[in-house]
């Protein structure tokens, strides 16, 4: 009985432990995805706060996205091409877009 | 009775002296004729240089290599050197950090005000940022006084730039924007950012509504 509640709790500890930081805060936009065929990769989350901690909103807004949900056709080209997300996301200023790095915004 | 030794020892002297004498004299009379000769096979051999007789001695040196290769240190043994990627500032525990409003979210003004966060004004490191703008716009309701709202244009303005919002959101014109709690709820004026990025229109109404309860 023991062993089957702390094994409950340690279960239920690891189902939250993931939302500590998904959508805990508000602003964080899911960017849903739209590509038929890529529904098992996670969708991208923007962490709007962890961005205003560092700058200030008219760095971005709207020289570089425009605040308006839908308004900013992000796609993984055009950051690699230094649009939306790579204006920043390019390895100098903030980390790049890199097969190592996708976990960082593709989050489950 | 065996037969006298003819080749005494002395005799034997005299005829290595005497083999030696021909040899020498066949060896020079052969140098001295080949010497003679216009061109001999065997000998340009030794005299490599020397041109046949009649023409000019060379006067461009011979190039040779060295005899062994020059000197040449050896090379460094190989480093791989390995980039140290900086230290990752985890950003999360930072904000975890920051003061908490009534409503359980950031409150970002105090965070600001309190220098705990310094966002920066471009990604120029040398960008300018904007002036703060300090003034403070009332807006009293015709039929509810009492629910009068005050506008703080410098908290607003320590992080946002005149073009945010004017003029496409507010007009900047007294009385041209009429502004009610459902447009603000629907997205509109306050909206845009106040209940998405910035805090919720729901639970801050004393953050506006200054007389409201606290």
């Amino acid at each position: 009985m023991m062993r089957a509640s702390l094994c409950l709790a340690f279960a239920l500890l690891a189902a939250l432990l993931p939302l500590h930081h998904v959508g805990a805060e508000v602003g964080d936009i899911v960017f849903a995805r739209k590509t038929p065929g890529t529904e098992d990769i996670p969708p991208a989350i923007f962490p709007h706060s962890l961005h205003r901690m560092q700058f200030k909103c008219h760095v971005c807004h709207d020289a570089i996205t425009v605040m308006k949900a839908g308004a900013n056709p992000i796609t993984h080209d055009a950051i690699q091409e230094g649009k939306f997300c790579g204006v920043c996301h390019n390895g100098k200023t903030a980390f790049q877009s890199t097969f190592e790095a996708c976990a960082r915004c593709h989050r489950q | 009775m065996p037969p006298p030794n003819l080749l005494t020892p002395a005799i034997k002297s005299k005829f290595h002296l005497l083999a030696l004498l021909v040899l020498f004299a066949v060896l020079s009379s052969a140098l001295f004729l080949s010497a003679c000769a216009p061109q001999s096979r065997w000998l340009s051999v030794l005299f490599e240089q020397v041109p046949p007789p009649g023409q000019e001695t060379l006067t461009e040196p011979v190039v040779r290599q060295p005899r062994r290769p020059p000197y040449k240190p050896p090379a460094p043994p190989l480093i791989v050197e390995t980039k140290e990627e900086a230290p990752r500032t985890d950003w999360a525990a930072l904000l975890e950090q920051l003061p908490k409003h009534a409503a359980g979210g950031t409150d970002w003004v105090r965070a600001l005000n309190e220098k705990l966060i310094t966002p920066k004004p471009g990604l120029d490191p040398k960008a300018e940022d904007e002036p703060v703008v300090d003034l403070d716009v009332e807006l009293i309701p015709k039929d509810q006084p009492a629910f009068k709202a005050m506008f703080p244009h410098k908290v607003h303005t320590q992080i946002l730039a005149c073009a945010n919002c004017h003029p496409a959101i507010f007009k900047m014109e007294k009385g041209a924007n009429p502004i009610t709690m459902e447009k603000i709820f629907a997205g509109e004026f306050c909206g845009p950012c106040h209940g998405k990025v910035a805090f919720d229109v729901a639970t801050g109404c004393p953050r506006c509504h200054l007389g409201m309860p606290r």
